[in-house]
């Protein structure tokens, strides 16, 4: 048998319930892999050993006597650090929340605890989510586990490292314009974005509310709809969150024969690195291959979704990063000096504890949002996002000939090398720009593995994006079964 | 390109002291930044809506009463101010508001 910590949660979950692995030899397996490979990969920022030890004893205690609560019960996962954890530090990566204790757990890490899931520790993200590398956070460098000189990608960075490393069976992202499907993509695991709203952002340190969603990142499509199982549904602590209630439970792959995937010519123009192109394009030949339809189809606004994207995201990082005051919690000015005027505290505190990225996306949303530029931008960029949101809704019209599933890259490139974008914010917003438009449309995404493009010292992962339209999360997942099936990449990094 | 002027009073809305350095570094990359943006200064954008968040929901509340039989909601002041960096028994402190 495979070491443990390599299992998918589908398998470990039917090891436990045969009795054949306990949850204490499965986390301790993961502990283990941690401590052989995280001192390279740098994935987590804080580890849970205690706590994740103790859970599992109670979850092997509750499967002697027959009481399982479900799949996730005695299954270890670790948590992206933006996630609020009862009495465990949440930094969100910056130095502004360095040894935060949060008094309640975010609504997600709360049903995943309820599920028996056992969280291991939290992984690292560039800080309050700002970055596609994981380069911006402001404890340490994340590295790709497939070339440990180049970046994994982020926000979600340590939770990608972390799953395709199998320093975990599974992780929680958080994803405001890429940050969960950019880093599954450049690390070969899957990541889905759900719909706006299908996950409670209650306890979610905020980024930007009206594009920020929850979501997992696993080695395969269905273990992420095992944990979308346990994490998913409305939340009365998130007024944004959809009422219906999806079932996620036991996915089955449906038929990929018949159903339309369409591609939109504006993904695949120029900019896009030809060996990325060519692992997409041959994986659209093995879905017409099992009997789905292939059409090309314009999504004209899409281009300007990238600064829709840069306008609308600071302007409300802006908002959502004033409550960083130095008075209430967090990095404060005010602590080891009390001759300070209160404006002196505020700018003080902000000044000293925030990063240069943080910094840069406040001055940026204040400056669009500002009188006599708030019509030019922010105002503006809220009109193209209705266009962008119709052309998504034109994409999927069934009663037009719409498409089931639009296929595009995840990213223009495999994994650049650490530093390489690092001191260009243009640069490493490009980056994003085939996950960017997909936010501002509330739609649901994954990035499942697609293939590899050949580097002179390394093999990179390729990831491809499928978009369901709006609360078609569950039949997006379905169809990214039957896809994961259809293309087979299940090759680990050599660690 | 923004002036140092421009720059010094978006921070001072931000509440955010910079530095030299940051403050010429921010200026060069804000109005490069800003003029990757100019290609959205020509779209005709008449009678087109705008979408500030796409779920439709409106208004939502909820009975303004305290819940917290499920340990969710942080069950006092000794919670809530265990990051608060002056505290006076369960007062938060701040330097003077108002000056007289």
């Amino acid at each position: 048998m495979k070491p443990l910590y390599q299992l998918t949660i589908k398998e470990a979950s039917d090891l436990l319930e045969e009795k054949k692995i306990s949850s204490l030899d499965l986390v301790e397996s993961v502990f283990k892999r941690i401590d052989q490979v995280d001192e390279k990969v740098k994935a987590y920022l804080l580890l849970n050993r205690d706590g994740a030890i103790k859970s599992a004893k109670l979850s092997d205690e509750r499967i002697s006597r027959g009481k399982r609560i479900g799949r996730l019960d005695g299954i270890p996962i670790s948590v992206k650090d933006l996630l609020c954890t009862k009495g465990i530090e949440t930094t969100a990566a910056s130095n502004i929340l360095k040894g935060f204790i949060p008094s309640y757990n975010a609504t997600v890490v709360e049903k995943l605890e309820r599920a028996g899931a056992i969280i291991v520790g939290k992984t690292n993200l560039d800080a309050f989510a700002h970055g596609s590398s994981t380069e911006n956070s402001d404890f340490q460098v994340t590295k790709n586990p497939w070339d440990l000189n180049r970046i994994p990608g982020g926000s979600s960075g340590g939770s990608a490292a972390a799953v395709a490393a199998d320093m975990c069976l599974a992780s929680i992202g958080t994803d405001t314009g890429g940050s969960i499907r950019q880093p599954a993509s450049l690390c070969s695991v899957v990541g889905f974005k759900p719909s706006y709203g299908r996950v409670s952002r209650y306890g979610v340190i905020a980024m930007a509310s009206s594009l920020d969603v929850v979501g997992p990142l696993a080695k395969t499509a269905e273990d992420a709809s095992i944990m979308m199982d346990a994490i998913s549904g409305p939340d009365d602590l998130d007024p944004t969150t959809i009422k219906e209630n999806e079932n996620f439970t036991n996915l089955k792959p449906i038929s990929l024969k018949g159903l339309k995937f369409a591609l939109p010519r504006e993904f695949f123009a120029k900019g896009i690195d030809e060996d990325v192109k060519s692992v997409i394009m041959k994986a659209v030949d093995d879905i017409k291959g099992s009997g789905g339809e292939i059409v090309e189809i314009s999504l004209p606004s899409v281009k300007y979704a990238l600064s829709v994207y840069y306008i609308i995201q600071p302007a409300e990082v802006s908002s959502n990063l004033q409550r960083y005051d130095g008075v209430r919690y967090g990095h404060s000015a005010y602590r080891d000096r009390n001759d300070l005027k209160l404006e002196e505290l505020y700018t003080n505190s902000r000044g000293q504890g925030f990063g240069k990225e943080a910094k840069r996306r406040i001055m940026l949303g204040t400056y669009v949002l500002s009188a006599g530029y708030y019509d030019a931008y922010y105002k503006k960029a809220l009109k193209i996002r209705t266009l962008v949101k119709n052309d998504f809704d034109k994409a999927f019209d069934k009663s037009a000939g719409g498409a089931d599933f639009v296929i595009t890259p995840v990213s223009p490139t495999p994994a650049f090398k650490v530093g390489e974008k690092s001191n260009d914010p243009i640069q490493m917003y490009l980056s994003d720009i085939y996950t960017v438009p997909i936010n501002p449309a509330g739609v649901p995404a994954i990035s499942l593995p697609a293939g590899f493009v050949e580097r002179v010292t390394s093999k990179l992962p390729v990831g491809m994006q499928v978009i369901g339209s709006f609360k078609d999360d569950k039949r997006l997942l379905e169809a990214s079964i039957a896809l994961q099936d259809l293309l087979k990449i299940d090759e680990k990094p050599n660690l | 390109m923004l002036s140092k002027e421009e720059i010094s009073h978006i921070a001072s809305l931000a509440k955010i002291e910079l530095t030299n350095d940051e403050a010429l570094l921010f200026g060069e990359q804000l109005s490069n930044i800003l003029n990757l943006f100019k290609e959205i200064d020509d779209i005709k954008l008449d009678n087109i809506e705008e979408t500030s968040q796409i779920t439709g929901i409106s208004n939502v509340v909820f009975a303004d009463e305290v819940k917290s039989e499920d340990g969710r909601i942080p069950s006092g002041p000794k919670d809530n101010l265990q990051n608060t960096p002056k505290i006076e028994d369960t007062k938060i402190l701040t330097p003077k508001v108002i000056e007289r």
